[in-house]
């Protein structure tokens, strides 16, 4: 239960240690990217919840994820269309639905405990 | 949740750690984006702006200063420069007139027999009549004279001798000049200058000569004679 907690917070130490810095420029994909990883994580989270994880499926959704929000988001800057949109759109939605289902999942284990 | 423990955790912990190290780069790079010059408020940057400006005035105050203090190094320097090469001349000069410093250049030189009834003060006034005619440095018999050269006379054997330093002027007495030679000749030779006198008074004739070159070497030691 707390090695996730765990992992998340070295991840930030980590990230905050490196003087390891993107440019400017791709700040929008990263920002992007990072909403689609945060989408993956939270199915994951759901998935556990519904008893239905697969190791697997998180990993390679979790990367495909962002690397498609992130190539879409600069795809959108190369034709002038703002496509990354469509990803904070799509995976927003996806976030609160997410996080719906875990919120519901909650309360029904909660309801059976009483 | 039981029997799938343990696989549901590593794989949510490296999407996490992955996650985690995403969200702090791009706080980062978030914070950095909010620090450009872009993002800043235009009172900040009015400000920025004005504190460049005063910084701007204040350099060029101080190269304006530096380059006053440069003009300056260099005019006192070409002033010590002109200091330094009068100091030389003059060195150079009381150099002659003490006698430490070999001269040699044209003059004149005058040349007594011994058949001439001199007294020593015919040859003070033969060689005061010589600096008077713009002689730079004189020597008689290879006596040099300079400040405290003495002429004196003294009994020896029962005549009169001229003395040198104290020692006796032998004949012929040669007195050698240097300094413009036609200058020192009519400096002696004027009607009613020292060489008539002497010639019309005593029947002295001076024998005077004009020389290219002469050379008066220093003296041995500039405290002889004391």
């Amino acid at each position: 239960m707390w090695l996730p907690i765990i992992g998340l917070i070295v991840g930030i130490i980590f990230g905050s240690i490196f003087t390891f810095s993107i440019p400017v420029m791709y700040a929008k994909y990263m920002g992007v990217a990072l909403l689609a990883g945060l989408d993956s994580v939270l199915g994951g989270v759901r998935s556990i919840m519904e008893d239905s994880f697969d190791g697997p499926i998180l990993l390679t959704g979790f990367f495909t994820n962002i690397l498609l929000a992130a190539f879409l988001a600069y795809v959108g800057d190369r034709l002038g269309v703002e496509l990354y949109l469509a990803a904070v759109f799509a995976f927003g939605v996806r976030l609160f639905h997410n996080l719906a289902a875990i919120r519901r999942i909650i309360l029904n284990k909660f309801n059976h405990h009483l | 949740m039981t029997g799938k423990n343990k696989s549901w955790q590593i794989p949510l912990t490296i999407t996490l750690v992955l996650l985690g190290f995403l969200l702090s780069v791009q706080f980062k790079v978030q914070q950095d984006l909010l620090n450009t010059l872009n993002m800043q408020k235009t009172e900040d940057l009015v400000a920025m702006l004005r504190n460049i400006h005063y910084k701007k005035a204040s350099l060029e105050t101080e190269v304006d200063e530096l380059q006053f203090q440069l003009s300056e190094y260099k005019n006192s320097l070409s002033v010590e420069q002109t200091l330094y090469a009068n100091m030389t001349l003059e060195i150079n000069r009381l150099q002659v007139a003490y006698g430490t410093l070999d001269v040699h250049g044209p003059g004149i030189s005058v040349i007594l027999y011994g058949d001439s009834l001199l007294i020593f003060y015919d040859i003070i006034d033969i060689i005061n009549e010589l600096w008077a005619s713009g002689a730079e440095v004189i020597s008689i018999n290879d006596h040099r004279i300079y400040f405290n050269t003495r002429f004196t006379d003294a009994t020896i054997n029962g005549s009169l001798e001229i003395m040198v330093n104290d020692e006796m002027l032998l004949y012929p007495i040669i007195i050698q000049a240097i300094g413009d030679p036609h200058a020192l000749e009519t400096g002696l030779t004027f009607p009613g200058g020292i060489v008539d006198n002497l010639t019309t008074l005593y029947n002295i004739h001076p024998e005077i000569k004009r020389e290219t070159e002469i050379l008066i070497p220093a003296t041995v030691s500039p405290r002889r004679g004391r």
